[in-house]
C-alpha cells in the first residue's frame, strides 16, 4: 500500500499528478486518501487561492499530487478556472486525474472532453462509485473506455478507501504510455478527441451519447436529498432551520468553547507560574521577567485560550460543508442578505462576530466570491464581539444602573445596524455587476472523518502560526510602552511612553467626552485584546476588584472627581463599540485578505466611526441634557 | 414562459436562453442549454429556486429564471403561470 511517509519537498518527484475536477467530486477527499495529512499549502501566484500540494511514496516511485481548485470547465471565467487550465497547459503534470462524481456523469463528462481536447494523459477517476451501486445505477466502463478513446477509466470510492491503489497504478501505466499513445477513433467524436474543438451544445451532444450507451439509470433522483431539501429549504421553515443551525453553531463555538477554555487558562496559569519560578531561581532581571511573563506568556496565552473556540468552529463548518447543507444556506438566506447587498452565506460570519471576531474574518472563507468576501470582513468588527462585554458590563453597571440591560442592547444594535449601513453603501458605491444567485447544491452525505480533521487540522496551524506572530510582536510592544519612559524602566505608569502617548492624545478624544489621559491609554491598550480595556483601567486607577461593587463606587468616584459623568459613559460604550478591532484581528483581516491596506483601511475607518459616533452622541447630548 | 414562473415538483424543458456575458457563459457549462430537461425541485414566492438538470441540483436566482424560456415537457400539461407578486420580489 501506499506509504505516506513524510517525503523532502525538494527532492524531484518521479511522477507529480494534478487531480482536476468539479466541485464537490470528491477531489479533496480523494486527496487526503492518497497523502494523508501530509500536505503543504500555498497560494497560487498573484492570488488568494490556495495551492495544496502532497506527497506519497508507491511502489518505490515519490508521487507529487497537486489538488488543483475544483472547476466546472477551463473556460477561465473564474480564478479557479484560470489557475487549473494554466496547470494544465504547464505540463508540470505528467498525469491528470480527472475525478468525476459517477452519480453526476453527464455533468462531469463536460470537463473530461475539454481535457482530452487539449491531448493531456488523462485517467478517469470515477468516484463515489458506491453511491452509484446504492441508488441502483450502473456504468458500462468498458463502454466508456471505447468511447473516451480508450483513456485509462478507474472506478473508487475515496471515502471508504477503494480502488486507490488501482488508481495509483493507472497513472503510472498512463505515465509510461505518454508520448507512445496512438490516436483512437472513437463513435463518439468521429475523430480522436484531441482533433475536434467543440462549443457546449455539441459537447452536451456527445455527453448525451456517452451517457445513452454507458450509464444505466437507476432511481431517477436520490430521496434522502429531496426528502431534507422540502424541509432545509422550505419557503417559510427554511429561514428559521437554518437561524436554529446557526445559533447551535454559536452556541458550541461560545459556550461549549469558554467552557474548555477555563482549562486552557490553568493550563497557561500554571505555565506561566512555572516560568516565573525558573526565572526568579535564576535570578533574571527583573525587567526581563516581567518582560517573559507579563508581556509575552500573557500575550501570547491570550491566543491560545481562543483554540477551543477555533476547533469548535471550525469543527462545525467543516460538518456542514461536507454534509452538503452550507450551499443550502445561501439560498435560503440569499433575499434577506441580498437588501444590503451581502451574499446569503455572508450571515454565518456576521453571526459569529458576536462572538468574536477572529473566527468570525476566518469563517469569511465559506464566501466564494471575493468581493463579498472582502465586503464581510470589512463589517464583521461592527458586531459587537465578546471581549467587549466587560466594558459594557462595567460602565452601564457603574452609571446607567437601572437600564444597564436596554443600555447593552442598543450597543448590539447600533453595532448590527453600522454594520448593514456600511455593506449598503459600500454595495452602491462599488456598483458591482450583479451577481445573481447561481450555486450547486450538492447530495446530501454523511461528513466525512477524515476530510473534516485535515480541514480543521490544518486551519488550527494556520491560526497559531499567523495569529500568533502578530500577537507575539505586539505583546512585546505593549509591555515596553507600559513599562518604559524617557528615563528608562518606569515603576508609575504614569510616567510610561504609553502615559504620555495618553496626553498627547487627549485632545483629540475632548470632542467625545473622552479627553481624559488614563481613558486614552485603557483604549490604546484594547488593541491588543479588548477585556484589556478593564484590566488596564484598574491598574490606571489602582483599584483591585473593578468588578466588585465597592471597585466600582470607587471607579465611579474617580471619574466623576475628573468631570467624567453619564453621558462621558455612553461615549465611551460607543467607542468601545465601534473603535478598532485588537490586534489579533487585524492580523486575522490581514491575513485572510491578503492585503496591508485593506487590514490598515479598515482599523483607520473603525477608528473614524468610532470617534464620530462618541463625538456626535456627546455633543448632541451636551445640547439637550 | 419563464423558467422562474414555473411550478413546483414539474418538469420543463428550456426553449431559449435570453441571458449574455458570464451568465450565459456558465449556463452552458452546467449543461443548461436548448432542448434541455429541467425538473423544478423547490421555489420561493419571489422566484429564487432549486431545479435539478442532468443530474445535479442547482440554486438559481429570480434574474436567471427571467432570462430562461421553457416549455412544459408534456404537451398536454399546462400548468399555471405563477401571478408575480406586486413588490416584484428580491431577487438580486
Amino acid at each position: 500500500m501506499a506509504d505516506r511517509q513524510n517525503c523532502t519537498a525538494e527532492k524531484k518527484a518521479d511522477l507529480t499528478i494534478g487531480l482536476v475536477g468539479n466541485p464537490n467530486c470528491g477531489k479533496t477527499t480523494l486527496f487526503n486518501a492518497l497523502t494523508g495529512s501530509r500536505l503543504k499549502t500555498a497560494n497560487w501566484p498573484g492570488v488568494t487561492v490556495e495551492r495544496v500540494e502532497g506527497e506519497l511514496i508507491y511502489e518505490g516511485l515519490l508521487i507529487r499530487i497537486v489538488d488543483l481548485p475544483g472547476t466546472y470547465s477551463l473556460d477561465s471565467y473564474t480564478i479557479e478556472e484560470q489557475i487549473t487550465r494554466k496547470y494544465v497547459e504547464s505540463g508540470e503534470a505528467d498525469v491528470l486525474i480527472n475525478v468525476a462524481d459517477s452519480s453526476l456523469l453527464e455533468r462531469s463528462l463536460y470537463l473530461t472532453l475539454q481535457l482530452l481536447e487539449r491531448k493531456k494523459p488523462v485517467v478517469l477517476a470515477l468516484n463515489m462509485i458506491d453511491v452509484v451501486k446504492a441508488r441502483g445505477m450502473e456504468i458500462d466502463e468498458k463502454c466508456l473506455w471505447e468511447m473516451l478513446g480508450r483513456i485509462p477509466i478507474v472506478s473508487l470510492s475515496a471515502r471508504k478507501g477503494k480502488g486507490l491503489e488501482n488508481l495509483l497504478d493507472a497513472a503510472v501505466c498512463c505515465q509510461e504510455k505518454a508520448g507512445r499513445a496512438h490516436p483512437v477513433k472513437n463513435p463518439v467524436f468521429g475523430s480522436t478527441p484531441g482533433n475536434r474543438s467543440f462549443d457546449e451544445e455539441s459537447r452536451y451532444a456527445c455527453i448525451e451519447k456517452i451517457t445513452e450507451n454507458c450509464l444505466i439509470s437507476g432511481e431517477r433522483e436520490n430521496s434522502v436529498t429531496d426528502i431534507m431539501d422540502q424541509y432545509l429549504t422550505h419557503r417559510i421553515l427554511g429561514v428559521p432551520i437554518f437561524l436554529g443551525i446557526m445559533m447551535l453553531v454559536f452556541f458550541l463555538t461560545f459556550t461549549a468553547g469558554d467552557f474548555l477554555k477555563k482549562y486552557f487558562q490553568w493550563g497557561l496559569d500554571g505555565f506561566s507560574r512555572t516560568v516565573l519560578s525558573i526565572l526568579q531561581s535564576s535570578h533574571c532581571a527583573d525587567w526581563v521577567t516581567s518582560l517573559v511573563i507579563d508581556g509575552i506568556v500573557a500575550g501570547v496565552g491570550g491566543i491560545l485560550t481562543f483554540l477551543p473556540n477555533i476547533l469548535i468552529l471550525f469543527t462545525a463548518l467543516a460538518i456542514l460543508e461536507d454534509s452538503g447543507y452550507m450551499a443550502r444556506a445561501a439560498y435560503v438566506m440569499n433575499e434577506i442578505m441580498g437588501l444590503a447587498g451581502l451574499s446569503g452565506r455572508a450571515f454565518l460570519p456576521l453571526l459569529l462576530g458576536f462572538g468574536c471576531t477572529v473566527p468570525a474574518v476566518m469563517a469569511a472563507r465559506i464566501l466564494p466570491n471575493a468581493k463579498d468576501r472582502k465586503r464581510t470582513i470589512f463589517i464583521t468588527p461592527f458586531m459587537s464581539c465578546s471581549a467587549k462585554l466587560p466594558v459594557y458590563v462595567l460602565f452601564a453597571g457603574m452609571f446607567f444602573p437601572d437600564r444597564a440591560l436596554p443600555v447593552m442592547g442598543s450597543l448590539y444594535a447600533a453595532g448590527l445596524g453600522a454594520g448593514i449601513l456600511t455593506a449598503f453603501f459600500i454595495h452602491r458605491g462599488e456598483k458591482d455587476e450583479e451577481n445573481p444567485l447561481l450555486i450547486e447544491l450538492p447530495q446530501y452525505r454523511m461528513p466525512d472523518a477524515r476530510t473534516v480533521s485535515v480541514y480543521v487540522g490544518d486551519k488550527i496551524r494556520d491560526y497559531l502560526c499567523k495569529a500568533g506572530t502578530t500577537i507575539f510582536i505586539a505583546s512585546i510592544v505593549l509591555w515596553f510602552l507600559l513599562n518604559t519612559g524617557v528615563t528608562g524602566f518606569v515603576t508609575d505608569i504614569s510616567h510610561s511612553f504609553a502615559a504620555m502617548a495618553g496626553q498627547m492624545a487627549e485632545p483629540l478624544f475632548y470632542p467625545c467626552g473622552l479627553g481624559n489621559w488614563r481613558i486614552t491609554v485603557a483604549l490604546l491598550s484594547g488593541l491588543s485584546a479588548k477585556e484589556v480595556v478593564v484590566s488596564s483601567l484598574s491598574i490606571l486607577y489602582g483599584i483591585g476588584n473593578m468588578s466588585s461593587p465597592a471597585g466600582m463606587a470607587e471607579l465611579s468616584g474617580a471619574l466623576a472627581k475628573e468631570g467624567f459623568g453619564g453621558l462621558n459613559a455612553y461615549g465611551m460604550l460607543i467607542f468601545c463599540l465601534f473603535y478598532t478591532p485588537c490586534i489579533a484581528a487585524i492580523g486575522t483581516v490581514r491575513k485572510e485578505t491578503d492585503s496591508i491596506i485593506c487590514a490598515a483601511g479598515m482599523a483607520v475607518f473603525q477608528f473614524a466611526v468610532a470617534w464620530g459616533a462618541a463625538a456626535l452622541i456627546y455633543q448632541i447630548g451636551r445640547m439637550l441634557l | 414562459m419563464k423558467l422562474y414562473q414555473c411550478e413546483k415538483g414539474r418538469e420543463y424543458r428550456i426553449e431559449d436562453i435570453r441571458l449574455s456575458g458570464q451568465i450565459a457563459k456558465r449556463l452552458e457549462v452546467l449543461g443548461l442549454i436548448p432542448h434541455t430537461s429541467v425538473w423544478i425541485v423547490n421555489r420561493k414566492n419571489c422566484g429564487t429556486m432549486i431545479i435539478q438538470a442532468r443530474g445535479a441540483r442547482l440554486a438559481i436566482g429570480r434574474r436567471i429564471g427571467e432570462g430562461i424560456e421553457v416549455a412544459p415537457s408534456r404537451p398536454d400539461s399546462c400548468p399555471k403561470v405563477k401571478k408575480e407578486k406586486k413588490d416584484g420580489g428580491h431577487g438580486r
